[in-house]
């Protein structure tokens, strides 16, 4: 599994611009390391768009356990109009999760929202003081310049949003040629929590670590943030394992280990989900045409009636009995 | 007009036709009720009008399928009326035709002399049925590639002849290209011919017979 992620996470390395990943990469661990949050940032460099052909969203290569999410939207929505989506990231709120130092702390929840061609965030002077009111303390950005309809917001604290509101304005196809009045679909990554696997490909202190080899552990040591188990196998190699804090240890010093066998329990309390629906971009003009059309039958058999109570009303004056 | 009137009247008698028609009086027991048998009919009128439409940009290819029913519904003027209309229309006769076979049920309508309009009747629902379930997969999205992988593979079940059967539908062991020329090919020319002539027996019967009588 990680390993098919590294395999993975290296094609894309190599296709973009290496040095300046890594340089970013670099900076951004320097940065997230004091907040000990989780990692969207890490997608964005890593991936030119969320989610895969498989219809996977990239998030789950490194949050790897399964939660549910919903999202809400707007059955229909007219051209160049503000409207809410709103995703929902619920969980234990009395939850805590492991932290980058391995203390324990809140979960914090994040979101990516995959929107049609030409939806975009709604911009700030378009959006209505209730809808600001809603969306206070997120900090919503596009997920790069060349995909303004993909939303990426988080790390921010779960306890407060539990309901994230995106704020888009949908486009208008008598501006933009390339949007169209259609039912399009939206996609939807969620998660809360810290993730299990770094973008490195190696494991996170918020996840299960086990034992390589059948063996013994011959040392058990703690050094800053670290704790190093040195395995010996049966032929006589020592293989040490390296498990930062977090994760509480389950084996002792000296205790014989079967390959796979878990020597921490999983942290992890959190998870990551995605959903999809569906949102019409709905014209004005086709709403005018339906109504009138349903006016125009009304009406068409209103007559009719009145005509029929006409004829029959001659039938029964020319009726000779 | 009079001239034309008696061209036609020499040759066809059409003063007969036209007094048939017009002799014919609705009995006092006949209610809204027993409208909805034309509204299915009507129904039909408008599928083949608006399915002739979409047959002009229709491309029944598994690589072309989906993205020539998105031209019509984004690109093709009024595209998105007929298709909408052609969705909305095939649903809309169903739920009539339903109607329609309780409304004979429950005014005895099949009894004798009337079973073989009955026999006719109930052939049709099938029919109809068949071109909403090939319709479904025509655009060949999702949903309607599942749909006829599914409904493809129910005569799986049937001992000895079911992967026969199975067979014969999809043109092959798998749904794939043979499947969607099978549909489309009995969903524009197979089913809409066998619906014409089970249409025309339904209604010759009934205008022979009369309506059925009061309860």
């Amino acid at each position: 599994m990680i390993n098919l992620f590294l395999l993975k996470y290296k094609t894309a390395f190599s296709t973009f611009l290496k040095p300046f990943a890594y340089l970013s990469l670099i900076l951004s661990v320097c940065f997230y390391s004091i907040q000990a949050q989780a990692f969207p940032v890490f997608a964005q460099q890593a991936y030119e768009n969320p989610r895969e052909a498989t219809g996977r969203i990239v998030c789950a290569n490194c949050h790897l356990a399964q939660k549910p999410v919903e999202i809400e939207v707007p059955q229909a929505v007219l051209p160049d109009t503000v409207f809410e989506a709103v995703v929902e990231v619920p969980y234990d709120l009395s939850l805590q999760q492991v932290t980058g130092n391995g203390t324990k702390g809140p979960l914090n929840v994040g979101a990516v929202v995959i929107l049609p061609e030409g939806f975009t965030l709604a911009p700030k002077d378009r959006i209505s003081s209730e809808l600001k009111e809603k969306t206070k303390g997120l900090i919503i950005t596009p997920y790069n310049e060349a995909n303004p309809n993909i939303l990426v917001v988080g790390p921010v604290p779960g306890k407060d949003h539990q309901k994230l509101v995106f704020p888009v304005l949908s486009p208008n196809p008598a501006e933009n040629k390339n949007v169209h009045f259609i039912k399009y679909p939206v996609y939807v990554g969620a998660n809360r929590g810290r993730g299990q696997v770094n973008p490195t490909g190696e494991k996170s202190n918020n996840t299960v670590y086990t034992s390589p080899i059948d063996g013994q552990i011959v040392k058990l040591e703690k050094s800053d943030n670290v704790t190093s188990f040195s395995i010996k196998s049966k032929t006589g190699d020592i293989i040490t394992v390296k498990v930062p804090f977090g994760p509480d240890i389950l084996v002792k010093e000296g205790q014989t280990l079967v390959a796979d066998q878990q020597l921490t329990n999983d942290p992890n309390v959190g998870g990551f989900g995605q959903v999809e629906t569906e949102i019409v971009l709905q014209s004005p003009a086709r709403v005018k045409g339906l109504i009138a059309f349903f006016f125009t039958v009304i009406l068409a058999q209103i007559l009719l009636v009145l005509k029929k109570k006409q004829f029959e009303k001659v039938q029964l004056a020319e009726m000779n009995f | 007009m009079g001239k034309v009137y008696d061209w036609f009247e020499e040759r066809l008698e059409i003063q007969a036709i036209a007094d048939d028609i017009t002799s014919k009086y609705v009995p006092p027991h006949v209610n809204i009720f027993y409208c909805i048998g034309g509204i299915t009919f009507t129904c039909f009128i408008i599928q083949v009008a608006t399915g002739f439409a979409m047959t002009f940009y229709y491309r029944p290819t598994v690589a072309e399928a989906f993205a020539s029913v998105e031209y019509i519904m984004t690109e093709v003027n009024y595209g998105w009326l007929f298709r909408s209309m052609h969705r909305w229309s095939a649903s809309m006769m169903v739920l009539m035709m339903i109607l329609h076979v309780f409304r004979v049920y429950l005014t005895g309508g099949f009894k004798k002399p009337r079973e073989l309009t009955w026999v006719t009747g109930v052939t049709l629902a099938v029919v109809t049925v068949s071109f909403g379930v090939t319709g479904y997969s025509l655009p060949w999205d999702q949903v309607g590639y599942w749909a006829c992988k599914i409904v493809t593979g129910v005569p799986e079940a049937i001992p000895v002849v079911g992967s026969l059967l199975v067979e014969l539908l999809r043109g092959s062991v798998s749904v794939g290209q043979a499947t969607l020329t099978r549909f489309y090919s009995a969903h524009t020319f197979v089913l809409p011919v066998a619906a014409a002539v089970l249409m025309l027996t339904h209604f010759l019967m009934i205008r022979k017979q009369g309506i059925s009588g009061p309860l």
